[in-house]
């Protein structure tokens, strides 16, 4: 028999999510974000007279891609390995942080200029990377930002989201000794963080970057980016570093255009970022720059068990950010609130399945499955759906029934009877409207202070509408 | 059956009628609503015995129990030529999602031949009936309306031009548009009682954009979202008697209006809370 | 890390059904990447004239762009154009510019790393993709620094190496044999929306872009 709790966990969501509706800063700069990025979708994706086709075509890049990946792997592998790179293979984090430390240390390296990775981020590669004597630098305005306040990304295209103009300012202020200057202007905060990186670009051992698709036709990474600094991270110093995952595989450069045609157009309206690079392996002798060493680290952290499960489209996704811009939950709390790298819809169902801990069951929970992440995700990922599916597994893999479990299912073994329910809750209706009395509605609800703190309740009306319906029709209908 | 009742003019629709447990237990008024304008609409209507779509359960991690109550669904209702509910939330839950949960069952095939036949009210007044009566029963046509697409229907079923096409021919009424209509209440399920301030958040919002559109009333398609949108607004003025009313669109469709707004005081019954 | 590869392989294989040795990869990969379906699907846009929508959509994309009439105009626009400029211009020349013989009078011309203020670059791009308004330049051509160092990028390209879409872009590249180590595509100056999501032109790449369209034989 499984035990009853008396009372709900406060689980980590809640706690989070509360504390991001009483922060101020962060309230502020949700709202300036607000609907910018669904604004800027909407007019890319009605510029062009077919986006729902190239939705489509993604969707099946992502299938195809999937459906063989050992195969693309194995092909990637050889053509990086012919292009003078090489590809490493970590099952979990603490592999990446070894292979990735292995490879700075080899260089004897001091510093690592870093572009934009959410594996990075997976995997905690900053900390770690101090930890062994490399001097990371980020080198994303958010990321850079991020890294000054020692906080993590709140959002997977734009990790600084969560920070308004004024908490930058400070930021620089503090933590750049330029004395007094104007930092008023968007353009003099991006132009001091431009003129302070440049010269680390310049200096960096090796630079690590992360990927948003590898080809596996030619062994080709692509990343895509607006700053630019990913390519100075990837091109100027004397070793690349690419971080990144084993779900990111496609198998042609002409699926590679399928996936760019709706990841920019969803992610933050563009038809596409203002740099998409290509590398392939290490500067040959033909190239006029490059670094002369390539290393390609494939992290899996349990996404190779999700292929073949019932959560296998979720390794469709290409990280376009689209599904949180549209979430009026992540809207109203936050990254942060979801504990993870991998904030919003996408992270509701991800984080539980790479983390798979019991704090995380509540991050699918914390939806109204509104459903308006999967009318935008352009792989058409079944978000909800699969936040769905994990509520079954997480009933599936308790130890204690909860009280609003044991709620539901006796509500639902009532429900089986219909005849019994009508003359129940027909009762029950009766009983409530004698002590509601004169009240048309309820300020306080026994059982449901969630509802009752924040909104009243109608009363109901005098029996329900099956009772009131039978004494109308009796003897001229015998439903 | 030797001929199916879409080509027999002479035989009427036998309608199964699906409330819903909120408008059983909570708001009659809508039922009626939706029975009175599928008679006026030609149909005959049954009401048998009805509890819950399963919807609860299977957004709660027991897709048995879902089962258990889906299939009584498909029995008790089977009989029908078709199944109308006053909500897109609960027909979604049917028509999108029966089928899926049967998808590994041998009862597959008649759940998804069941399915075929249930409706959403505005989709089947529109799309199957083509439901315009000769005069509009009230005239709303100088009121400042809006409407909260809710998102089941919206995203699930395609309910967005259904109630407005409707709202024209029976109340001679044009929807002025709120911002962000098809963003979220907040209610979702048990959502709004375990995720209590986000959801207040969400229906905060959604509250604030419809006092922005200037509108008296705000309608909708589902009871649980109006119900949410009503106690937020009540909430925040409980002694504003200007306060914007809230209805489901059966009520306005039918010209039922003696029934006060969703929580509003009944003139004969007292004010307030 | 042999033992992570091989688990990870193990396990994807187990839902791929897929038993590869070294000698078969090749073979299967070539034959299933040809099973592709059809035609790709490109967006609908009205693309009939790739040079006039190239233009356009560079235009909206942040890049300017100029209509001339062969190489040998490229210095005097250059000439025409740094005289607006508030600082002295340094000119960083991609090897293929470098290769013409052109007339770099009055323009100041180096070698050197570009630094801050006043850099400009001039390459000239392999192929223009109209789709999207892009320019593609290789490493095996230009270095791929100079492309991001600089504070003004002036590319020039051919009309007759504009495309209508992507996939024509790739079959260019293909057809020339090994790829070189960067492909870069650049559609406009850069950018950054970090800071309370305001696009700012200008982040770490160069804050203006010129695309000079000329004539070649």
């Amino acid at each position: 028999m499984s035990q009853v709790q008396t009372q709900e966990p406060q689980p980590d969501f809640i706690i989070r999510s509360r504390a991001a509706l009483e922060d101020n800063h962060l309230q502020e700069a949700l709202e300036k974000a607000g609907s910018g990025f669904v604004y800027k979708r909407q007019a890319a994706i009605e510029r062009i007279g077919n986006f729902e086709q190239l939705r489509d075509q993604a969707r099946q890049v992502r299938v195809r891609a999937l459906k063989h990946l050992d195969l693309y792997l194995l092909h990637f592998e050889k053509k990086v390995q012919n292009a003078g790179g090489q590809v490493h293979w970590a099952e979990t984090p603490e592999q990446m942080r070894e292979i990735v430390i292995g490879l700075c240390q080899a260089q004897n390296a001091k510093t690592a200029t870093k572009g934009k990775s959410m594996v990075g981020e997976e995997v905690d590669l900053n900390e770690a990377l101090e930890a062994a004597g490399v001097e990371p630098q980020e080198t994303d305005l958010g990321e850079y930002v991020l890294q000054l306040a020692h906080e993590r990304p709140s959002h997977i295209v734009a990790p600084a989201l969560h920070k308004t103009k004024a908490q930058v300012q400070s930021l620089f202020r503090a933590n750049h000794a330029l004395g007094e200057r104007a930092l008023d202007e968007v353009a003099d905060i991006v132009n001091e963080a431009r003129a302070v990186i440049r010269d680390r670009f310049l200096q960096a051992d090796v630079g690590i970057t992360g990927a948003n698709m590898l080809i596996a036709e030619t062994g080709t990474a692509a990343i895509v980016t607006n700053e630019g600094n990913g390519d100075l991270t990837a091109t100027l110093p004397r070793t690349h570093i690419i971080t990144t995952s084993i779900d990111k595989i496609v198998p042609t450069w002409e699926d590679a255009s399928a996936i760019l045609r709706v990841l920019g157009r969803s992610a933050t309206g563009q038809d596409i970022t203002t740099y998409t690079s290509f590398f392939t392996g290490a500067r040959s002798e033909r190239d006029k720059d490059g670094p002369e060493q390539f290393h390609i680290v494939l992290l899996d952290n349990r996404r190779s068990e999700l292929l073949g499960s019932e959560y296998e489209e979720m390794l469709h996704c290409i990280r376009c950010g689209a599904c949180m811009n549209h979430c009026p939950v992540y809207q109203a709390v936050g990254g942060h609130s979801y504990n993870s790298v991998y904030p919003g819809p996408m992270g509701a169902v991800l984080t539980p399945l790479l983390r798979h801990e019991e704090q995380d069951n509540q991050l699918p929970n914390a939806s109204t499955f509104c459903g308006r992440c999967e009318s935008v995700c352009p792989v058409r990922i079944p978000l909800p759906g699969l936040m769905r599916k994990l509520r079954d597994r997480e009933q599936r893999e308790a130890k204690h029934a909860s009280v609003s479990t044991l709620a539901v299912k006796l509500f639902c073994r009532l429900s089986r009877h219909p005849v019994l329910y009508r003359r129940l809750t027909h009762f029950s209706l009766k009983l409530v409207s004698m002590i509601r009395g004169r009240k048309s509605r309820f300020r306080t609800l026994p059982l449901m202070s969630g509802w009752s703190r924040h909104r009243d309740f109608p009363a109901p009306d005098n029996g329900s509408f099956q009772s009131q319906w039978q004494q109308r029709h009796k003897g001229t209908n015998h439903d | 059956m030797t001929e199916t009742p879409q080509n027999s003019p002479k035989r009427r629709h036998q309608i199964g009628l699906f409330v819903t447990c909120p408008v059983d237990l909570i708001r009659p008024s809508i039922g009626f609503a939706t029975a009175t304008l599928l008679e006026r609409a030609g149909c005959d209507v049954h009401v048998p015995p009805q509890s819950c779509c399963g919807q609860v359960a299977f957004n709660n991690g027991q897709p048995e129990e879902t089962r258990a109550l889906a299939w009584n669904i498909v029995q008790q209702f089977g009989q029908y030529d078709y199944v109308v509910l006053p909500s897109g939330s609960c027909g979604g839950t049917i028509k999108t999602h029966y089928p899926e949960l049967f998808a590994q069952d041998e009862r597959h095939e008649t759940v998804v031949r069941f399915c075929e036949k249930v409706y959403e009210l505005t989709t089947f007044l529109t799309e199957v009936l083509d439901y315009a009566p000769t005069r509009a029963g009230i005239d709303l046509s100088s009121e400042t309306v809006t409407y909260h697409d809710s998102c089941a229907g919206l995203r699930e079923l395609g309910i967005k031009q259904q109630p407005r096409t409707l709202l024209k021919r029976c109340a001679n009424l044009d929807v002025t548009e709120m911002e962000e209509t098809d963003v979220c209440c907040g209610f979702g399920g048990t959502f709004c009682v375990k995720y209590s301030d986000v959801s207040n958040r969400m229906v905060t919002n959604k509250v604030n954009n419809i006092r922005q559109s200037g509108a008296s009333m705000v309608l909708g398609g589902d009871l649980s979202c109006l119900l949410n949108i009503a106690g937020k607004l009540q909430r925040l003025e409980p002694d504003n008697p200007d306060r914007v009313q809230v209805r489901h669109i059966a009520e306005v469709l039918a010209g039922e209006l003696q029934t006060p707004a969703i929580g509003e005081p009944s003139p004969t019954r007292g004010k307030g809370e | 890390m042999t033992d992570s590869r091989s688990r990870i392989l193990d396990r994807i294989g187990r839902s791929t059904g897929g038993h590869y040795d070294a000698d078969t990869i090749e073979a299967t990969f070539q034959a299933l990447s040809h099973q592709q379906t059809g035609a790709p699907v490109q967006p609908e846009m009205g693309l009939t004239d790739p040079v006039a929508t190239f233009t356009a959509e560079a235009g909206r994309n942040g890049a300017r762009v100029a209509e001339l009439e062969s190489m040998t105009q490229v210095t005097q626009w250059l000439r025409d154009n740094v005289r607006d400029a508030t600082t002295d211009a340094n000119f960083h020349l991609s090897p293929a510019i470098i290769g013409r013989s052109l007339d770099w009078s009055g323009l100041n011309t180096t070698a050197e790393t570009p630094a801050a203020a006043g850099s400009w670059g001039v390459v000239q791009a392999h192929t223009g993709i109209a789709e999207t308004g892009t320019v593609m330049s290789l490493s095996d051509e230009c270095p791929s620094g100079l492309l991001f160092l600089v504070e003004r990028l002036v590319v020039v390209i051919a009309r007759r190496d504009i495309v209508g879409y992507q996939e024509e872009a790739w079959q260019r590249l293909k057809a020339r044999g090994a790829l070189p180590r960067t492909v870069n595509w650049i559609t406009g100056p850069s950018r950054t929306a970090d800071i309370e999501q305001q696009i700012q032109i200008g982040a770490h790449g160069p804050r203006e872009a010129d695309y000079l369209l000329i004539d070649e034989q």
